[in-house]
């Protein structure tokens, strides 16, 4: 009898234990240790001391925003920043139910695509009165419906790295066109020395070299409205961008992009450049600090992309991540005390602390650029930083549908095929 | 047994159960039953609230789309390749390893231990070993030999080389079923066929291979239901590229149901993969099963 009196007991305590697993925390259960400390309820966020804790979700480690989280702590001492990192991957899916679940963080870190999803379904709060203070390149990817909903940060780019002692000891002068670059890389394949070593792996090579040549060329000059028709429907790239991908083509008939780097992963090719095998890198500041650790010796620098007519070149960027605020939110007054202390001198040298070498978009705020990008500096200068996606509206995911699509175009697939997947991809995207 | 008994045993039964059945119908039942009210609705990531019916429609587009035809395709390949290996070399190995050797159980910790290992990380390190950089294991050998890389991960070979490190992981967890099978094999069985004068191949196939029935059906069933999901190895080795040449039914799923919001969409493509797994479980337990009666 004994027995079957625990066993019932502990069956009862098994779906018990369940039930509550699955329910709901409510605010009887945040009894904090501290039964001797003061505690007030601010809506549902936790209290430790006089400080208000407050979520900031982003899919770039902690490391990245350590000055600026150490600046807030003290610009804004009544706030207690949890920082929630989320990976790349799994990044919208994640702030999208939080969000659809009105769960979501208080500061939340957007590209500009979800910042028009999330500003379209009403979850952002509309940050005009601060973003008066950023410049209109910064603020317009985020603006929907004339209302600005996210802060730019600082800004991230994309050019080529190359090995200066590689070009100096072989006498190879920096190109300033795309034919001129070719050349290049054809020298270095006469000297037997890889000229780009590329991760093709991942789909993002090749769509940010190819979009930079179209950037040069097309978007720059008579394509300048281009985006904005895309996201309406009303352009499409198969017929508009053929000319220019069938001239940027030249690096895979020219063998500097070969079928062999698709299945080279990005860290590979890192390693071939940092280890001298290659003369060349596409990338950005967030593997400057890799580069130089595997390779401490190395003369790095930074040209831009180009295009057929001599020019600054162009870099593939733009705003990084924007910050915005959740309607939802309990405390939506102290998040925005943060992003005002953020859209500050002080918050955005903190905030560059930790990102070195893009630019802020806060009217005033300049930071020095590291020499390592000198020789890109005359593209950054003239605000030559481009991302051509970020004008597709609720149309940008489709760019890893670009990225994809090129990785089978070098496999053997025709151009037209290519480009009318991808149109294909942008308006199931639009269809929403 | 009076009644007073058996309805005590039977209040028991209910309450040890029911943790299980709850967590069951909680995670399993109300999800599918869930999916399949999606598949009929509008819902996406820009719709997530104010739901409409849109009967057949999003099983109309994924009948029209070619990526998703791609990935049951892939899935398909994928699952029956790995399968049959996993039968045509776990069965011998398991048999050789049957024998009375001295390295009997080092060569069966040997052979199982990939098993133990994620598909993950398994993924990962066979991505550095099957890199084209020539600082990839096999094109650094084959380089070495005078030879230029290879390129196992280009659109013709990478569904094959992800099949291949699978076959490699798990060819030894088959031959833990098939050996456990084989144990109970009684000898008399085999005594007698020996001395009626029947060599080891008879033995194998008139004796060993119809009481292997049991294992082989364990194994090509969760084998196939299993490889029909495969996600994890395909995306620690190619993520589905390069292009689509790798997606598979699961990996479509994560990138179109889920990242790209196309909830919906993605719920019908659901069903109509449960539907697939569904067909070809009962035609497998078919197979299996008319086997059985035949030895039987």
């Amino acid at each position: 009898m004994k027995k079957k009196i625990i066993s019932l007991l502990l069956a009862t305590t098994m779906v018990a234990t369940t039930i509550v697993g699955c329910g709901t925390k409510t605010d009887s259960q945040e009894t904090t240790k501290d039964a001797t400390a003061t505690k007030e309820e601010v809506g549902e966020q936790e209290i430790s001391g006089e400080q208000v804790t407050l979520r900031m979700s982003y899919w770039n480690s902690e490391d990245t925003m350590s000055a600026l989280l150490d600046y807030l702590a003290t610009a804004v001492p009544e706030v207690k920043i949890e920082y929630q990192f989320v990976d790349n991957d799994n990044y919208n899916t994640v702030v999208d139910t939080q969000l659809s679940a009105e769960e979501g963080p208080d500061i939340i870190c957007e590209s500009p695509g979800s910042a028009l999803k999330h500003a379209r379904l009403g979850y952002l709060q509309e940050l005009n009165y601060l973003g008066d203070r950023y410049s209109d390149a910064g603020t317009s990817v985020y603006s929907y419906n004339d209302n600005v909903y996210a802060l730019p940060g600082i800004s991230w780019f994309e050019g080529i790295y190359f090995n200066k002692d590689l070009f100096e000891e072989n006498g190879i002068d920096l190109p300033k066109t795309f034919d001129e670059y070719i050349s290049v890389c054809k020298k270095f394949q006469e000297m037997g020395i890889k000229p780009l070593a590329a991760g093709l792996m991942s789909w993002e090579p090749m769509l940010k070299n190819s979009m930079a040549f179209v950037a040069a060329e097309y978007l720059s000059a008579d394509g300048k409205d281009f985006g904005s028709k895309l996201r309406e429907g009303q352009a499409q790239l198969e017929g508009t961008w053929n000319p220019y991908i069938e001239k940027w083509s030249e690096m895979i008939s020219e063998g500097i992009y070969t079928k062999d780097m698709l299945g080279i992963d990005h860290t590979q090719a890192m390693d071939e450049f940092a280890t001298g095998k290659a003369a060349m890198f596409c990338s950005g500041p967030w593997d400057c600090e890799a580069i130089m650790e595997k390779n401490p010796e190395m003369n790095l620098d930074m040209m831009p992309f180009f295009g057929t007519q001599a020019s600054d070149g162009w870099l593939i960027g733009g705003p990084g991540c924007g910050f915005a605020i959740n309607a939802s939110s309990k405390n939506v007054d102290l998040a925005k005390k943060v992003l005002e202390a953020l859209s500050t001198n002080e918050g955005q040298a903190a905030l560059w602390e930790n990102n070195q070498g893009g630019s802020s978009y806060l009217k005033g705020a300049e930071f020095a650029l590291p020499e390592v990008y000198s020789s890109a500096s005359s593209a950054l200068n003239a605000g030559n930083v481009y991302c051509p996606w970020n004008e597709w509206g609720s149309a940008a995911p489709a760019h890893q549908n670009y990225g994809l699509e090129f990785q089978s175009y070098l496999d053997g697939q025709d151009l037209d095929t290519t480009l009318t997947n991808i149109d294909e991809a942008i308006q199931e995207l639009l269809s929403k | 047994m009076n009644k007073v008994n058996k309805n005590r045993i039977g209040i028991y039964f209910w309450i040890f159960i029911a943790p299980a059945i709850v967590i069951y119908f909680t995670f399993s039942i109300l999800p599918f039953l869930y999916t399949f009210f999606y598949s009929f609705t509008d819902y996406t990531d820009m719709n997530p609230v104010n739901l409409s019916w849109v009967g057949l429609e999003n099983y109309v587009t994924v009948m029209k789309n070619s990526l998703m035809r791609v990935g049951i395709q892939n899935s398909l390949i994928y699952a029956i390749l790995l399968t049959g290996f996993q039968v045509i070399l776990g069965l011998p190995l398991a048999v050789l390893l049957d024998q009375k050797l001295k390295t009997q159980n080092l060569l069966r910790a040997i052979f199982f231990f990939p098993a133990v290992f994620s598909s993950l990380i398994i993924g990962y390190l066979w991505k550095y070993i099957l890199s084209s950089a020539e600082s990839g294991l096999i094109n650094s050998l084959i380089v070495s030999m005078g030879f230029s890389t290879v390129n196992f991960f280009s659109s013709k070979f990478a569904l094959y080389s992800i099949i291949f490190t699978q076959i490699w992981q798990w060819t030894g967890w088959a031959m833990v079923i098939f050996l456990a099978n084989l144990q109970s094999v009684p000898l008399e069985l085999m005594e007698a066929a020996q001395l009626d004068g029947a060599g080891s191949i008879k033995r194998f196939f008139s004796i060993t291979l119809p009481l292997m029935c049991p294992s082989v059906k364990i194994v090509v069933v969760t084998g196939l239901i299993g490889g029909m999901k495969v996600f994890d190895a395909i995306y620690s080795m190619t993520g589905g590229g390069p292009g689509n040449a790798t997606q598979t039914v699961m990996t479509i799923m994560m990138d179109k149901g889920i990242s790209d919001g196309f909830y919906s969409v993605g719920a019908a493509f659901g069903v109509c993969f449960f539907v697939v797994v569904l067909i070809l479980s009962a035609v497998v337990n078919k197979l299996m099963s008319k086997w059985s009666e035949a030895i039987g």
